[in-house]
């Protein structure tokens, strides 16, 4: 536009054809500022096309980029796919980890109640050698008693020994004195009573002991059976904690399951993680070159203002010419 | 730099006829700079206003401004176009350009929707030129602001001031982002009129991001208007009004395809404490440029003697104007209060 304004405004004159010609009036006074004006337009131009550079640079960044985050998206999608079906598996898992922790449980319950049974047995058992202990201690007494006895006995004897030894000494004084005998004879008499008496009550201590001794027998007897029950039931509860252990076995395979998927599962978190990561690095960058699209657009906006600012005037020249 | 204060029109020309060797620039409502006009020399330069800020702060048909020294300053007429005056005013940035204390006041037409060419037109300037500027206003009647170069009525105005002390330029915004952004799908720059917001019309979609119903729009306009980002920083574009056709006017341009942040107030006492501590040195003049907008929200809360307070606490020799629009650099926008502080 600028170069088309000459230095002289034509005037029309007449030529053969009767159009108007043209001929020459004053300079416009204001040219060198015009041009000044478009000078600047020109350089402002240059500006906004360097920013212009600005913005599609950028954008083909965030374009370029945008395939980058795409793939990262995808890259999610199908982790998220595996993490998905590997969740399902883990609770597949986790149910049979459930299930067989309930059967444990049972195997606890059950096994629970056969040491009950054990405990109550072993109480017996208990109760069965307290009998024996109360009954050796009465077999004791009577031994006691019976030892009593003989040691009586055996004084007696030895009590009967000198009474004979004296009668023996009286009979050699014989005629002098039949008292002497009586006295030995009633001694004598007494000891023999005394015996007879001791040896009765030696007799009952060793019923006593016999009743006893049978009493015992029966008690051992009963203590067998006890026994017997107790080893059974003991049998029994170690196949009861086999049970428990074997139950306990199957749910540590099943939580070893569990864990492989669970590592399954945070390697494909790691996974993901890594793309979210890489998404939003991207998205930073991508922001930052948003911001500078934004801020270019700003500043294109300042060489605007001065372009169409400096075009108003030249129209205002131009209407006021 | 010096400020002044005076009530009436005789004060203030005796005074400047009493110190004739001095330029001034006045700031006064539109109806005192009518009657001030053609009683100066070109040393007095004339700007209407909405309001004035005093050395006593706040007040509205006073007549203040400051005196500086016209042989560290060029006046620079700026016509319509603006791009008349390039000539002169690239000869005037000429001979500041390597002084980093230098600026250039702008005092611009309020009315005229010029303010984006007259900035554009520093484009041979230095980024980091500093340009601090306000529009004149005309005390709310909206029929033509007024600006003189002694007795000549101009459009705009340009001085660049070859400061010898060091000088700072501080934008205030009481406005952050409330989170929302629309995309600015269809707009006229030069009209300053947006057609469609993220492909809807603007009135619709304006209303609606406020949650508020289309009728009742235009009572949020003050409260929230919408944040121009550039370079980490806002600048907001206030709404003026609702069309026919649901487009939107502003008081400031807005792109095409740009995103537009809606802006919410925030307090007001934290903000100015950040303005007063982001000054760099102990200053001798402040200028103070507010936009009307935001003078009218003190003045409906009651916080200009807060705000009066607070300003003047970092320096007594203060001058300034409310204003139709403020320029800050390279930009201008609305609703916000740009400083210029002198050491």
């Amino acid at each position: 536009m600028i170069n088309e304004i000459t230095n002289s405004q034509a005037i029309i004159t007449p030529d053969e054809t009767g159009n108007q010609g043209i001929e020459a009036t004053e300079p416009f006074v204001f040219l060198e500022e015009i041009y000044e004006l478009s000078g600047d337009v020109n350089q402002q131009i240059h500006n906004l096309l360097k920013e212009e550079g600005i913005v599609t640079y950028n954008l083909n960044n965030l374009l370029s980029g945008s395939g980058y985050t795409t793939l990262q998206i995808e890259q999610i999608e199908t982790h998220l796919g595996s993490l998905s079906e590997n969740t399902q598996q883990t609770q597949d898992q986790v149910q049979s980890v459930y299930k067989s922790l309930e059967q444990t449980s049972q195997e606890i319950q059950t096994a629970k109640l056969g040491i009950g049974d054990l405990v109550q047995q072993m109480n017996q058992v208990n109760e069965v050698f307290e009998e024996f202990s109360v009954m050796i201690v009465e077999t004791q007494k009577q031994f006691r008693n019976i030892r009593n006895f003989s040691t009586i006995i055996n004084r007696i004897a030895s009590q009967t020994n000198l009474l004979s030894l004296n009668a023996s000494i009286e009979a050699a004084h014989v005629g002098a004195a039949g008292r002497g005998f009586t006295v030995i004879a009633d001694e004598i008499k007494k000891l023999a009573d005394t015996s007879k008496k001791n040896a009765t009550d030696i007799l009952d201590a060793l019923n006593n002991m016999n009743l006893d001794m049978e009493k015992l027998n029966a008690k051992s007897a009963d203590g067998k059976k006890v026994i017997h029950a107790v080893t059974k039931t003991t049998d029994e509860s170690i196949g009861l904690l086999n049970n428990i252990v074997q139950a306990e076995n199957i749910v540590h395979e099943h939580i070893n399951m569990v864990q492989r998927s669970q590592n399954t599962n945070i390697e494909k978190m790691e996974m993901i993680s890594n793309n979210l990561a890489n998404v939003v690095d991207r998205s930073k960058t991508e922001n930052q070159q948003f911001e500078k699209l934004i801020s270019a657009v700003q500043v294109k906006s300042d060489y605007y203002l001065r372009i169409l600012n400096h075009l108003n005037q030249i129209k205002i020249f131009s209407e006021q010419k | 730099m010096n400020s002044f204060l005076y009530q009436t029109s005789e004060e203030l020309i005796s005074s400047i006829c009493k110190n004739d060797s001095l330029s001034y620039v006045v700031f006064a409502g539109i109806s005192m700079v009518h009657e001030l006009a053609g009683k100066f020399g070109d040393n007095v330069i004339l700007c209407s206003t909405s309001g004035e800020f005093t050395p006593k702060g706040f007040q509205d048909s006073a007549i203040t401004g400051f005196s500086y020294d016209p042989d560290s300053v060029d006046v620079v007429e700026l016509l319509y176009p603006p791009a008349k005056g390039l000539r002169a005013l690239q000869k005037a940035y000429a001979k500041v350009k390597h002084n980093p204390n230098a600026f250039a006041l702008l005092l611009c037409d309020g009315l005229s929707a010029m303010e984006e060419s007259i900035i554009t037109t520093f484009f041979f300037t230095e980024p980091d030129f500093k340009i601090i500027g306000g529009s004149a206003g005309d005390n709310l009647k909206f029929e033509a602001t007024a600006i003189y170069i002694g007795s000549k009525k101009v459009h705009s105005a340009a001085l660049f001031f070859n400061s010898r002390t060091r000088t700072q330029l501080i934008k205030e915004n009481l406005f952050e982002p409330c989170g929302k952004k629309m995309l600015v799908t269809d707009a006229d720059p030069i009209k300053r009129t947006v057609k469609t917001f993220n492909n809807k019309p603007a009135s619709t979609e304006y209303a609606r991001m406020l949650d508020v119903s289309e009728s009742q729009l235009d009572k949020s306009f003050m409260s929230n208007p919408l944040g121009k980002s550039s370079e980490n920083d806002i600048f907001i574009a206030s709404p003026m009004k609702i069309n026919s056709d649901k487009s939107i006017t502003f008081y400031a341009q807005i792109i095409p395809n740009t995103f537009v942040d809606i802006l919410e107030l925030q307090d007001h006492r934290s903000i100015i404490q950040n303005t007063l501590n982001a000054v760099q040195f102990r200053p001798n003049f402040v200028l103070s440029i507010n936009c009307i907008l935001r003078s009218l929200y003190f003045i409906e809360n009651s916080l200009w003697r807060d705000v009066d307070a607070e300003l003047l606490s970092i320096c007594k020799n203060q001058t300034g104007f409310i204003s139709y629009g403020e320029q800050y650099y390279k930009n201008h926008f609305n609703q916000t209060m740009v400083l210029l502080v002198v050491e």
